[in-house]
């Protein structure tokens, strides 16, 4: 049961493919592999903590103040993320900027906590969070690897396509972002042969009835 | 009434936990972070300038945010880095323009920030265009020293606003330094 | 004055929030398929940023600098944006029905909108006083609609082309984000 929950966030509802979630962070930082690499780990990072605090007092909070009560504790490991970031990878930190602070309106990590974490023990909550956690990764690192090796060349820094290669000029500029994410989620419709699950915020956690 | 009471403390506790955490990280990792923008700035002067020590002078017009002065392992005077900032093409173009005292001869100029264009101006950043200011003199005199001095560095083809911020600006600096070389008698 | 324009300006076209910064994406695909729901969005997104761009840009300069305290920043204020969009939502449909029923059903999906976020970051980030920042939030929330608005317009179209099954929806949505960033662009350098 458990390993199912986990297989489940990275392909049947990976946030980013099907669940069309999170898209600011995974636009702005994808113009580099390791950059959607590191957002995808601190994002992790805040989506274990979160679920782990949430569903261990699930119990003691209030129905009433439940959104207000999850958002102070994602924003505190938020910034703790922010702070870990800024004092151990300095310049993967400086490269993030703003949407490090930014996870903490990511749909993701609010809806996960308020559809499963909030409802479920520990250990299934975790299972989830590192789910949905590992696929949005996984889609940060697909989508910078591709502008990453139009754009530059390079994957992971590493030189790949030799210096004969015109750096593909559009993949390092918003216009490629959005072209290539489009172009992505198109091919998983195609491969999966069902349309990405539309979903807002709210039923962030909702497409969990589908299992 | 109760019911609120419950409501209230509950939030209370979560929210007095949480800055209790927060104040433990930030006290944890900011002397680190602090360290890191020292670290990082001795680095860029460092890398403009060969000095075993920076010391930073107090002077900002114009363009020029700061000046420090390097001096090597005896306490003697090498040279001058003055970092000035200057509006680009579409972003504030922030660079370090090292000067040697002796020779008073540009060392290097390095670009530390910008958001130029990818492909066009964002190759003020690079070596070929960077390189040109290597070893361009100052000259004695304040007037002209930026059309003198700089007239021979070539813009970049298609980059001609982020070129000429950049060739502009180490001019701006030249001026600078001539004039704290002046006021503070730094040949002696 | 020809700095507040030119603030207001960069916030609305040149760094447009959607195009430029990417902040807003998500209501950005989600309502703007009519233009009816675009501007009712667009707008509440506009008052709720200058909103609560005025209060957290008071909060940080008159509590968390003053006492010292840059860690409780983004607590702080994802905790006023929460609160803010949920009394105006209140007080909307209490007091002003006929403002609610035009754009009110949009206001709890501003709150995980990091438009707003974003913007309250941005205006510490950029160092504006007031003014500045009342001034950076209008032009914000005025670009973001117009993002909204031209999407709208667009997609009203593309209801009647013949889209392969794949891209229907969110792929080709996004691609033609990308072709308007593309076409933004062209506005760098302006200011």
């Amino acid at each position: 049961m458990s390993f199912a929950q986990l297989l489940k966030g990275i392909w049947k509802q990976n946030p980013i493919f099907r669940l069309v979630l999170g898209m600011c962070p995974t636009l702005a930082v994808t113009t580099a592999a390791v950059n959607g690499l590191a957002m995808g780990l601190a994002t992790l990072f805040v989506l274990l903590s979160s679920a782990l605090i949430v569903s261990l007092i699930r119990k003691v909070i209030p129905t009433k103040v439940r959104i207000p009560s999850f958002i102070v504790i994602i924003a505190t490991f938020v910034t703790i993320a922010d702070y870990i970031l800024a004092a151990t990878v300095p310049p993967i930190h400086k490269v993030l900027g703003i949407y490090v602070p930014l996870i903490v309106v990511n749909c993701i990590i609010l809806g996960r906590m308020e559809a499963f974490a909030s409802k479920n023990s520990i250990g299934t909550s975790l299972m989830d969070a590192l789910g949905m956690g590992l696929g949005f990764t996984l889609g940060l690192v697909i989508l910078g690897s591709v502008r990453e090796l139009l754009g530059f060349g390079t994957l992971f820094g590493v030189g790949l396509l030799g210096s004969w290669y015109p750096q593909m000029l559009i993949m390092k500029l918003p216009t490629g972002a959005f072209v290539t994410l489009g172009l992505l989620i198109g091919l998983m419709n195609y491969m999966s042969k069902k349309k990405t699950l539309k979903t807002t915020c709210h039923d962030a956690g909702g497409a969990d009835k589908n299992g | 009434m109760s019911e609120t009471i419950q409501l209230v403390t509950v939030l209370v506790v979560i929210s007095i936990i949480s800055g209790v955490a927060l104040s433990l990280t930030f006290d944890a990792t900011d002397p680190i972070i602090q360290q890191n923008k020292v670290d990082d700035l001795i680095k860029s002067l460092s890398d403009v300038l060969a000095a075993d020590s920076f010391e930073e002078v107090d002077i900002s017009t114009g363009s020029i945010l700061k000046v420090y002065k390097g001096f090597d392992k005896e306490g003697k005077l090498v040279g001058l880095v003055v970092l000035s900032e200057q509006a680009g093409f579409q972003s504030y173009i922030k660079i370090l323009t090292g000067i040697d005292i002796k020779s008073r001869k540009i060392t290097k100029v390095k670009v530390l920030e910008h958001l130029e264009t990818p492909g066009l101006g964002a190759r003020i950043d690079e070596d070929e265009f960077l390189s040109q200011f290597q070893d361009k003199w100052l000259k004695e005199e304040v007037d002209g020293v930026t059309s003198a001095t700089v007239a021979t560095v070539d813009a970049i083809t298609g980059a001609t606003i982020s070129s000429s911020t950049v060739i502009g600006t180490v001019g701006e600096s030249l001026e600078g330094v001539l004039r704290l070389i002046k006021e503070e008698n730094l040949l002696k | 004055m020809v700095n507040l324009f030119s603030i207001f300006f960069a916030a609305a076209v040149v760094n447009n929030f959607v195009f430029y910064r990417f902040l807003g994406i998500c209501p950005f695909l989600g309502v703007s398929r009519k233009t009816r729901s675009a501007v009712g969005m667009g707008l509440a997104v506009t008052f709720v940023m200058v909103v609560a761009g005025s209060i957290t840009w008071m909060i940080q300069h008159w509590l968390l600098d003053a006492f010292g305290l840059p860690f409780l920043q983004y607590v702080s204020f994802i905790l006023v944006i929460a609160s803010l969009v949920q009394l105006i939502e209140m007080y909307m449909k209490k007091h002003q029905e006929a403002l609610y029923k035009a754009f009110g059903i949009y206001l709890p999906l501003i709150t995980t909108n990091c438009a707003i976020l974003g913007l309250a970051l941005l205006n510490v980030l950029n160092n504006y006083n007031f003014i500045e920042s009342l001034v950076f939030s209008i032009g914000a929330g005025a670009g973001f609609t117009l993002a909204l608005v031209i999407m709208s317009g667009i997609r009203e179209r593309l209801e009647l082309a013949d889209i392969p099954d794949a891209l229907q929806g969110i792929p080709i949505a996004l691609i033609i984000a990308g072709l308007l960033a593309l076409a933004f662009s062209g506005f760098s350098g302006m200011i």
